[in-house]
């Protein structure tokens, strides 16, 4: 399944853009799973998911990693950085 | 003819000077304020003038204080902020401002919570003063809110918020303003109200150091009921500090998301 992946951030710049389509495979993928190909790449932005806090909404709805994923979802992922 | 005198509407014959009207309404008054400026005894009154009578060194009573406080807000806003309950997390540069703005808007009850002293560097951004250095924010804060309007209810609490004791500290808020200084305590914080208290909107700041360019600073909505203010990316680290005005712009953008949340229009317009 499709699934639209919009970054925030640091994130954003790590990811060399603003939006991406994900492929995932498997029936009822998890957004932890998402997360977990996206940590699995290597990359800079896989390290960043990986160490940094984020923060997620699957169709603008916030979501933790159990939040289930369907065919042709959008899901936004924000690092909070420090200050304050 | 119909004046107002402290905020209050009062009838007034035609021809009544301000010194008559001092008699009558505040006697023991010896600042006089006419249209916003000191007057003189006989000045005249016209129909629709403001008059501020004031007695140097006794504070208003609450009623009083609530009309002079809040002549400048547009009309209608005030009776919305009274009625409401915001909960503050961390008190620094973000928390204290946005409380300090929160308390010249009148709202009504402020939960604050912290568990630092006020330090020598804080003074370079947050609403504290040099005396205050080495006592608890929460209640060097609640002393200076007490200094601009005693009559905002606060409820301090110095601690560490945690998942397990956000939801009943922030209970009855009608939003929560994160204004934490670590990235992990941001998404703790955010990632606890957003699970556990629904309907609650967040208003967190996250990109805010340094001295890049104010208008940087923006307020957007990262998911349902979150708000996060700044430019995303400025983070506070060696080299990029955290500076009063861009805490300040921030700390801002927090407190108007917070008074148009309490409105009823959202922040984003």
């Amino acid at each position: 399944m499709k699934i639209t992946v919009r970054y925030f951030a640091l994130l954003r710049e790590a990811a060399g853009a603003e939006v991406e389509s994900v492929e995932l495979a498997g029936g009822s993928p998890l957004l932890g799973d998402l997360l977990g190909t996206l940590e699995g790449r290597g990359d800079r932005l896989g390290e960043m998911i990986r160490e940094r806090p984020i923060l997620c909404a699957v169709n603008r709805k916030y979501a933790g990693r159990e939040a289930p994923l369907e065919d042709g979802d959008e899901v936004a992922i924000f690092p909070p950085v420090s200050g304050g | 003819m119909k004046i107002r005198v402290n905020e209050q509407e009062v009838e007034v014959g035609e021809g009544a000077t301000v010194e008559e009207v001092r008699r009558r309404v505040k006697p023991d008054a010896d600042v006089v304020i006419h249209n916003g400026f000191p007057a003189p005894a006989g000045a005249l009154l016209r129909e629709g003038d403001g008059l501020v009578l004031i007695r140097r060194g006794k504070h208003p009573d609450r009623q009083e204080l609530e009309s002079l406080l809040v002549a400048r807000h547009t009309p209608g806003v005030h009776e919305k902020m009274k009625q409401g309950k915001i909960g503050v997390a961390g008190l620094g540069g973000l928390g204290s401002a946005v409380a300090v703005a929160l308390a010249r808007m009148g709202v009504g009850r402020l939960v604050l919570t912290d568990f630092d002293v006020v330090e020598p560097s804080n003074l370079n951004r947050q609403q504290y003063f040099l005396e205050q250095v080495g006592r608890l924010k929460t209640e060097a804060l609640a002393e200076n809110l007490a200094r601009i309007n005693p009559f905002v209810g606060v409820s301090l609490h110095n601690l560490e918020i945690t998942p397990q004791n956000a939801p009943s500290l922030f209970a009855g808020v009608h939003v929560v303003v994160e204004a934490f200084d670590r990235a992990e305590a941001k998404a703790m914080l955010i990632d606890t109200v957003l699970r556990e208290m629904p309907g609650v909107p967040v208003v967190a700041a996250s990109g805010l150091a340094g001295f890049g360019p104010a208008d940087g600073i923006v307020t957007r909505r990262v998911a349902d009921n979150l708000y996060v203010v700044g430019d995303e990316v400025s983070e506070a680290r060696p080299g990029e500090g955290l500076m009063a005005p861009r805490v300040g712009v921030a700390a801002h953008h927090q407190a108007n998301a917070v008074v148009r949340l309490l409105l009823g229009v959202d922040p984003l317009g």
